[in-house]
């Protein structure tokens, strides 16, 4: 059994220490945007909490004490409520729900944030194409986007799985990625035109430059900051749609523990054994809170032209 | 104006049939019979070739495509694995409660996620706000089915101040008198459409206070403070005029949160709408209704956003003055 | 400004008092022909004709609208024909060791007025026997060679050869159907026939609306000829999962539910003051069936399961008791054999049950060259890794949860195990194919072991869906299918049962109790554990404790 109170207490303090520390000295120093993150209401606790969060997921084997799949004692250790060793309690399996709540923040965050650098790529690949690749391009692309736009994603989640063998995992994070990245390209692709009407834009492609050096020397620079709060919204939201998806039994399958997935299994224990569920959706709200305030954050430090004033 | 429309009309017309080819080509790769009783011994082979026959499964391609936009011009969606009934009979019966239950749960959205984003704006920087603005962070970030879990639990099994699930009461409702069937109805709705629109109003309050800081930072704004109206007054006045634009823009994108989310709510509460007919088909395999429940939903958005962006257009000719 | 705030209150008050009226009581239905029984049911009906379906809960509802010739009495007797209720049939006789003559009784009608005669039973015999119909009974009346029409109130059936249960099997399977109704229906549309979602019975209910995905109403028929029921509405609410019913029982929108299973609702229903627990004895039984042909491929072995001390180990390695503790607390016994509570004769104490032995397990896998790499990883032999799948539905939560202890068990000595959860026409095509290696599967079975354990474990049987095979085994069950006593029986039962434990086919998990749920104000309750609500028409609601849902209005 590893020391989990100490490991986790000592993360803790870590991330928050860490996140004062860097926005703090950021905001100090000459820019304006480090100023403008830290003023942004929670911006410093999203931050805080995203980054404990990814560190006792990436450490789950030292933080977590049991096995996730581990059953303790089937018959004399079921739906044990919160208490000492287990400070979350047990389940219906007599699995150390502390433990599961740990490997799932792996699972969720890890098929959230998958899904979200994927769709974040394909956004801005299409954003771009159809931004500084003429006309028919981004006629025909944005049809695409439309459609995409269109259809309410987890239709077209549900379609594909109804058609489509068992999908593992990782098979869940990519298909969640290639469905997200419709408004990610609209959003790059406006940013793109405004910036192709720049005349430095107009100057690089009168000495010749290529568009593909000028689109990654000029343009996406200037992109990346709606690329950036769009990844932070995107891994919120799949972390939401992965936890409905395996709510209804599609999403990630078990022992693998996935927030959405134990909410799941929980759900006839909510009189027996309340904490079994109310542990993840807690975790689970946290985390999408997190993220919503750290891209408010981003957004307000990196795009001030449209971001709000506080 | 007139231009512009036929324009948007054509687009939107142009999405649907979009989608209704990818449709197509998602149900022509569906691996598997999809002929099974739901318990009890597989068919037998004669049976399963016969039926396949008569659904016209072996013709090529290309004909099964025409075969099937010819059949929804005329609203045959195809039939039910799982129901052995139309699924357009199926779909009948589940849209009008996702319907129902939409539209309340965009009006607790509207209402409340307003009212908050209202007085946070009104606020803007003091404690009530950022207390506020916890509280909306929250809303927003809540699992529509969980939140769906903790309102039955606390509301319905423990507090029994709502009926469990449903529509209406299967044994009572018949027999009521109008007021208590509406009241049936309303008690059945109340707990899931807190579910969808409590979530909803967290996204709306943030989007109407960042909507309305702008606004009521204007000058105007402040020199009619200075000469003495009160809150109230100016709120009205001026700012909620200028919050009609955004609250178009919202409904034209809250539909879509509101079928995604309609999927899980209803599910968690039994209620028999498009969503919960969804999830059911994914589990059981009925490649035909979740075809057709994809197209709905598609439909619904593309019209629901085409008439938001009339709504808009008649609320700021600008827009369609300069054309798309 | 005083007359404009009154006008408020008035203009508040008089929606509100509608509002609230509405609520109360008014005259409705009273004395003994009263009563709504709602009962809480999980699934979704497929349709209501009796050949086409399986389903529990579509045999539920068209067994209070159709009626059989007769049924199994209280006492459960299936040999000979002693104890059987009479239903449509008021008398039945031998005129020879091979022909049973049924009358059937001249009041029995049809809901649209025209009399039951024995071309409907003769019509009803066609249809579950036609291929085209393709019911799940056809096995069950194979030993029948056909029904004929003496005159239009007898009807004859012609047995194949004399058996004790031959009674048993002309009536017990057969819900009657009206042929002037069905007969110009091909039997290949059965499926999808209308009628099956709008039926006309001669039982004691009759068909009033179904309302997909909400409910189905049956209101009695007052002009029954066995005796009008006493409730005069039956109300199936229908749910995807037995928490949500159990829910709507314990808060009091349910009347009725058939079977409680888990701890958790046992616990949730006894603590619920206006219901009463009914506990009977189970018929369902459940077992992970192993595959003992390869997946896809009949004509060749399992690798892995087809050899028994595998199979055996991995039995040996599985805790089955407490297992079934973790799941159903208290609720569920685990069987010496593959039968449910139901069959109490067959429950031999000194049949050799497997022990939970790991240490042995782990003997046995490594004795048969499967090895471990590394200490606690996962064995192989011959390159192949020791690695299996368990297949279920998803909407059984009893055996998801069985299926994630099995994983986690196995895995301890080296077996990896994963779980995949299909959907039930998914998993049924599964099994048929023989496309799995190991099936969590759950029987409901019929009151004798008769039909069924040939069924499923005899070569050729119709649910022997892992291949097994063992001529001694079927010599000692055919024995027992044709004992002339039940002491005869007995032996033959278990010598069949000693065999099967040593062959291991299948890990036999559990068989659980049944608890019923139903509403305290429900006098005259009797259950049957095959049928849980065969006798529902004659149960009451005495006048005096009618609540609002009774009193509806006729």
């Amino acid at each position: 059994m590893s020391p989990a109170a100490p490991s986790l207490l000592v993360a803790l303090a870590a991330s928050l220490a860490l996140a004062h520390a860097v926005a703090t000295a950021a905001a100090r120093a000459p820019g304006g945007a480090a100023r403008r993150f830290v003023a942004t209401p929670y911006a410093r606790a999203g931050l805080a909490v995203t980054l404990f969060l990814t560190l006792i997921a990436v450490a789950a084997p030292l933080v977590a004490p049991y096995r996730p799949s581990l059953q303790l004692d089937i018959v004399a250790l079921q739906n044990r409520p919160p208490g000492w060793p287990h400070v979350l309690g047990t389940d219906l399996l007599a699995r150390d729900v502390w433990s599961r709540v740990v490997y799932g923040a792996r699972v969720s965050l890890g098929v959230g944030t998958l899904a979200a650098v994927l769709a974040a790529a394909l956004g801005t690949l299409v954003g771009v194409a159809a931004g500084a690749g003429g006309r028919r391009l981004d006629g025909v692309l944005m049809r695409l986007v439309d459609v995409g736009l269109a259809v309410p994603r987890i239709f077209l989640v549900l379609v594909v799985i109804a058609v489509g063998r068992r999908l593992g995992t990782v098979g869940l994070a990519l298909l969640l990625g290639a469905t997200g990245w419709f408004a990610t390209s609209r959003l790059v692709r406006a940013d793109v035109l405004s910036l192709t009407r720049r005349p430095f834009v107009d100057a690089a492609r009168a000495l010749g430059a290529r568009p593909a050096r000028v689109a990654l020397r000029h343009l996406l620079p200037n992109a990346a900051s709606t690329v950036l709060v769009s990844l932070a919204l995107g891994v919120a939201n799949t972390m939401l749609l992965e936890a409905g998806l395996s709510f209804l039994g599609v999403g990630v399958q078990p022992p693998t523990a996935s927030w959405g997935n134990m909410i799941a299994d929980a759900r006839d224990q909510l009189t027996a054994a309340p904490w079994s569920s109310l542990a993840p959706g807690i975790a689970l709200t946290v985390a999408v809170m997190a993220l919503h305030a750290l891209a408010d954050g981003l957004h307000a430090a990196l795009d001030p032209r449209r971001a709000t004033r506080t | 104006m007139a231009a512009w429309l036929v324009r948007r009309l054509a687009a939107t017309l142009a999405i649907v049939f979009a989608v209704l080819t990818l449709v197509f080509i998602a149900i022509h790769l569906a691996p598997g019979r999809p002929f099974l009783p739901a318990e009890g011994r597989p068919l037998d082979p004669a049976v399963a070739a016969a039926l396949r026959r008569r659904f016209g499964l072996d013709d090529p391609l290309p004909v099964q495509y025409v075969r099937y936009v010819a059949r929804l011009a005329h609203g045959d969606l195809g039939e039910s694995f799982s129901q052995q009934r139309p699924v357009a009979a199926a779909l009948a019966d589940a849209i009008p409660n996702t319907l129902v239950l939409a539209l309340a749960a965009l009006a607790i959205d509207l209402l409340c996620g307003t009212a908050i984003g209202v007085i946070q704006a009104a606020r803007a920087g003091s404690r009530t706000d950022a207390a506020l603005g916890a509280v909306t962070l929250a809303a927003y970030a809540l699992p529509t089915f969980w939140l769906g879990l903790v309102l039955l639990l606390v509301f319905g099994q423990w507090l029994h101040w709502f009926p469990i699930g449903g529509v209406v009461d299967p044994v009572l409702h018949a027999d009521l008198p109008f007021a208590g069937r509406l009241l049936d109805r309303l008690r059945h709705l109340a707990l899931p459409a807190l579910a969808l629109g409590l979530v909803g109003a967290g996204g709306t309050a943030r989007f109407q206070r960042a909507a309305l800081l702008d606004v009521l930072q204007l000058d105007f704004v402040r020199a009619a403070r200075a000469r003495g109206l009160s809150w109230g007054r100016v709120m009205v006045r001026h700012a909620l005029r200028n919050a009609l634009l955004p609250t178009i823009t919202l409904i034209g994108l809250a539909l879509p949160f509101l079928l995604t989310g309609s999927v899980v709510v209803e599910t968690v509460f039994a209620w028999p709408g498009m969503g919960k007919l969804a999830a059911d088909a994914i589990l059981s395999r009925d490649y035909p209704v979740v075809a057709a429940t994809t197209l709905v939903a598609a439909t619904l958005v593309a019209l629901g956003s085409l008439l938001a962006d009339v709504l808009y257009a008649l609320a700021d000719p600008r827009i369609a003055a300069a054309g798309r | 400004m005083r007359t404009r705030r009154l006008a408020y209150y008035v203009a508040l008050a008089v929606p509100l008092t509608l509002l609230v009226s509405c609520g109360a009581p008014g005259s409705g239905c009273s004395g003994d022909y009263c009563g709504t029984l709602v009962f809480a049911a999980t699934g979704t009906p497929a349709t209501l004709l009796p050949p086409v379906t399986d389903q529990a809960i579509d045999r539920d509802i068209f067994d209070q609208i159709f009626l059989k010739l007769a049924d199994i009495g209280p006492a459960g007797n299936t040999v000979g024909d002693e104890g059987f209720e009479h239903l449509l049939a008021d008398r039945w006789s031998w005129p020879d060791s091979l022909t049973l003559a049924v009358h059937v009784d001249p009041r029995a009608r049809w809901q649209d007025g025209f009399p039951v005669t024995a071309r409907d039973v003769a019509f009803t015999f066609r249809a579950f026997t036609d291929s085209a119909t393709d019911s799940p009974y056809r096995e069950s009346l194979a030993k029948i060679d056909s029904v004929t029409v003496r005159d239009s109130s007898t009807a004859l059936f012609h047995f194949h050869s004399r058996y004790p249960e031959m009674f048993y099997d002309a009536v017990y399977y057969l819900r009657i159907l009206p042929e002037h109704l069905l007969g110009s229906v091909p039997f290949v549309q059965w499926r999808s026939a209308a009628f099956g979602r709008d039926p006309i019975g001669d039982g004691p209910y009759r068909f009033v609306s179904w309302t997909p995905g909400q409910s189905v109403q049956l209101e009695a028929d007052s002009t029954f000829f066995l005796g009008r029921p006493h409730i005069r509405r039956l109300i199936w609410r229908l749910t995807s999962d037995l928490s949500v019913a159990v829910t709507q029982v314990v808060a009091d929108e349910a009347d009725a539910i058939e079977v409680l299973v888990t701890p958790a609702n046992i616990a949730r229903a006894t603590a619920a003051p206006q219901l009463k627990l009914y506990p009977y004895a189970g018929s369902v039984y459940t077992i992970a069936r192993f595959n003992l042909l390869a997946p896809g491929d009949r004509r060749r072995p399992h690798p892995i399961l087809s050899d028994p001390d595998v199979r055996r180990a991995l039995i040996l390695a599985t805790d089955r008791i407490r297992m079934a503790q973790n799941v159903f607390g208290d609720a569920a016994k685990v069987p010496p054999a593959p039968i449910p509570e139901e069959w109490t004769a067959l429950w031999f104490p000194d049949l050799p049950v497997p022990p939970y032995d790991t240490a042995q397990a782990n003997r046995l896998l490594t004795r048969r060259g499967w090895r471990a790499a590394t200490p606690g990883g996962i064995r192989v032999r011959n390159g192949r890794r020791l690695a299996l799948t368990v297949l279920l539905p998803s909407s059984s939560e009893v055996r998801r949860q069985y299926a994630r202890l099995i994983q986690e068990e196995l895995r301890q000595v080296g077996v990896d195990v994963a779980i995949e959860e299909v959907d039930l026409p998914t998993l049924q095509d599964r099994l048929a194919r023989g496309t799995f290696d190991i099936a969590i599967e759950s029987w409901a079975n019929d009151p004798t072991p008769v039909s069924g354990i040939p069924e499923m474990w005899d070569k050729g049987g119709g649910s022997n869906f892992g291949g097994y095979s063992d001529p001694a085994f079927e010599a000692q069950v055919a024995q027992a299918a044709a004992a002339r006593t039940p002491a005869d029986a007995n032996r033959a039962w278990k010598a069949a049962f000693t065999i099967l434990a040593q062959d291991a086919p299948a890990m036999v998990l559990n068989a659980p109790d049944n608890i019923a749920a139903i509403h305290r104000r429900v006098a005259d309750v009797r259950i049957r554990p095959d049928e849980y609500w065969a006798y529902v028409r004659t149960w009451r609601i005495p006048a005096d404790q009618l609540i609002a849902r009774d009193r509806v209005r006729p």
